[in-house]
């Protein structure tokens, strides 16, 4: 079975490669596909759009971009009908409520506030993969 | 036996004696009439400029007003007036002229004897001149009231006249007193010019405050989320460091990784604390009735572990319910008695908190028996980043206290800290009874 397929939306090389670095730890076998910002993830997300079968399993999603805002690539994202069945998890500094509760009205599945420590980045991992890749790997009804 | 011209000599004696007494009682009676009628003209002009002093808004206008009366009285036909409210003294006002004078025949009197008149003004006397031997001068008569506040010249009225006796003692007593009333209506202004001079000053200090108040919070949240992206790259790669290269590195190196995590700690703890500050600024403030027992017995249970750790006692006395925000209280309770228990002596910590009455609102003590601090440092502690102590001996931000002295101030109260007794300190802080109209 072809492993999932998580595009993650992240400027920071540190971070990209450490969830990278949590994703091995972890044994979770995906296929990542890096956009380094905003308008690249959406240019990227259009063009697995047209196909059905190239849509992504999860998108990871920093809010902290430059140019273009999470939450715009967000609310893009949720207005394409295509990409309706395609999980957004939001990846964020912030831990205030109107943060959180704002990322949830733009259409976001989970929110996840960045860790600092490895091995919390790793605990992030585990439950991302043991939730939403998990739902993935469910056979799709027809 | 008297003949009849010897008795018609006596009557004629007596006759001419008692025409001398009654022109006498007549010349009595005539200047008694005057003096009255001066009195009441003197009563009359002194009630007029105290009454126009009174109720004038400002001093330049109730002079103007007063300058037809003192010719009224004195008889003279010209009068002109300045004002000095602050340091410098307004022009001459036009001349107040009787129609039958001519200005240019008021200017060349004033032209004449202006100095003399002048130097006399300074020294806050009424002056005139000129003070020579004869009645009637062809150079005119000029006077000076000098508007006197205290030992100040608030301004000066002359009053002229091409002819005319010169004055009394007792008109120059008369405006002596004019120049005092004038006198208080210029100080009354002087003090209001003050006062709202200092206001205005005031409210712009308190606005300045404000907005530098504002950047240094919007500052410390920019920099603290900008802050933490680096910071986890030390933290996470420093981590993977370790995990990857377990028992490959040499001793030394292990040590390099140890401080190396140890400041990124720090560094978090940091940011943390100033995210909290620059939200206690930012954030809704609640108002909700908070009983201080139920989130004393809440900081009871945040710090459970120091507690438990250094044989502590945290105690808590009969408190009050205030109006207040229940998250931010929650947040200066936490730290001070979070503080109370690390900054301790060598004997096991004592906290006691306890409120008492103090007019409308209640006075919260939070005491210790810990290290104390000395009382010229009361204040600084306070500040953002005011650490007494070094860092390996005692950790901590600096910012802690800070946020406690900003949400007391929000809630529009005060905190100080003052040495304990025996030991150890006393944090002292204000915080709003809970409203009497309760809504719902």
């Amino acid at each position: 079975m072809k492993p999932p397929r998580i595009v993650l939306v992240e400027d920071s090389a540190g971070d990209a490669r450490l969830v990278e670095e949590a994703l091995e730890d972890a044994g979770v076998e995906v296929r990542l596909d890096r956009a380094r910002d905003g308008d690249a993830a959406l240019a990227m997300l259009a063009e697995d759009a047209a196909d059905a079968r190239r849509l992504p399993d999860l998108v990871l999603l920093d809010l902290n971009l430059p140019g273009t805002s999470g939450l715009d690539v967000l609310r893009q994202v949720r207005a394409d009908p295509r990409l309706q069945s395609v999980p957004v998890i939001v990846l964020s500094t912030s831990a205030a409520e109107g943060d959180v509760a704002s990322a949830y009205e733009f259409g976001a599945n989970s929110y996840v506030v960045k860790p600092v420590g490895f091995d919390d980045f790793l605990a992030a991992v585990r439950t991302i993969e043991a939730f939403w890749l998990a739902l993935a790997r469910r056979p799709q009804a027809d | 036996m008297k003949t009849p011209e010897e008795e018609i000599a006596r009557l004629e004696r007596r006759l001419k004696r008692e025409r001398a007494a009654r022109a006498e009682a007549e010349r009595i009676a005539e200047e008694t009439l005057r003096e009255a009628y001066l009195q009441r003209q003197d009563l009359a002009l002194l009630e007029r400029v105290t009454r126009t002093a009174n109720q004038a808004q400002h001093a330049w206008g109730a002079v103007l007003e007063v300058l037809p009366a003192l010719c009224e009285y004195t008889g003279w036909p010209a009068a002109r007036a300045r004002v000095k409210v602050h340091e410098v003294p307004t022009a001459f006002s036009e001349w107040h002229l009787d129609p039958r004078v001519a200005r240019e025949q008021v200017e060349a009197i004033i032209d004449r004897h202006g100095p003399t008149i002048v130097a006399g003004a300074v020294l806050r006397k009424v002056t005139w001149a000129p003070q020579g031997p004869s009645d009637e001068e062809p150079g005119g008569i000029a006077l000076a009231l000098p508007i006197v506040r205290g030992d100040q010249v608030g301004g000066v009225i002359q009053i002229v006249a091409p002819v005319a006796a010169p004055p009394t003692p007792r008109v120059l007593d008369v405006l002596a007193q004019v120049g005092l009333q004038l006198g208080r209506a210029v100080e009354r202004e002087r003090t209001q010019d003050e006062l709202r001079h200092a206001h205005a000053e005031q409210a712009e200090l308190l606005r300045e405050f404000g907005r530098s108040n504002q950047e240094l919070e919007a500052f410390a949240y920019i920099a603290s989320h900008d802050l933490q992206e680096p910071l986890r790259s030390i933290t996470g790669f420093v981590e993977l460091l370790r995990r990857r290269y377990e028992g490959k590195l040499d001793e030394r190196a292990d040590e390099y990784i140890s401080f190396v995590v140890d400041s990124a700690a720090r560094m978090k703890a940091l940011i943390e604390d100033l995210l909290r500050y620059s939200r206690v600024g930012r954030a809704e403030l609640e108002r909700q009735s908070v009983d201080l027992s139920e989130l004393l017995e809440a900081t009871r249970g945040t710090v459970a572990g120091r507690l438990a750790e250094t044989g502590g006692v945290l105690e808590v006395a009969n408190l009050p319910t205030v109006e207040a925000d229940p998250g931010q209280l929650g947040q200066l309770f936490d730290n001070l008695v979070g503080n109370a228990l690390k900054f301790r002596s060598d004997a096991a910590p004592h906290v006691r908190v306890s409120a008492e009455r103090d007019g409308d609102a209640w006075c919260v003590t939070v005491e210790d028996n810990g290290i104390g601090i000395p009382p010229a440092q009361a204040e600084a502690v306070f500040e953002l980043f005011g650490r007494l102590h070094p860092r390996d001996e005692v950790p901590g931000t600096g910012i802690g206290l800070a946020i406690c002295q900003k949400i007391v101030e929000r809630h529009g109260g005060t905190i100080t800290v003052v040495p304990g007794t025996p030991g150890g300190s006393r944090f002292v802080l204000t915080l709003p009874d809970v409203r009497q109209e309760q809504s719902q």
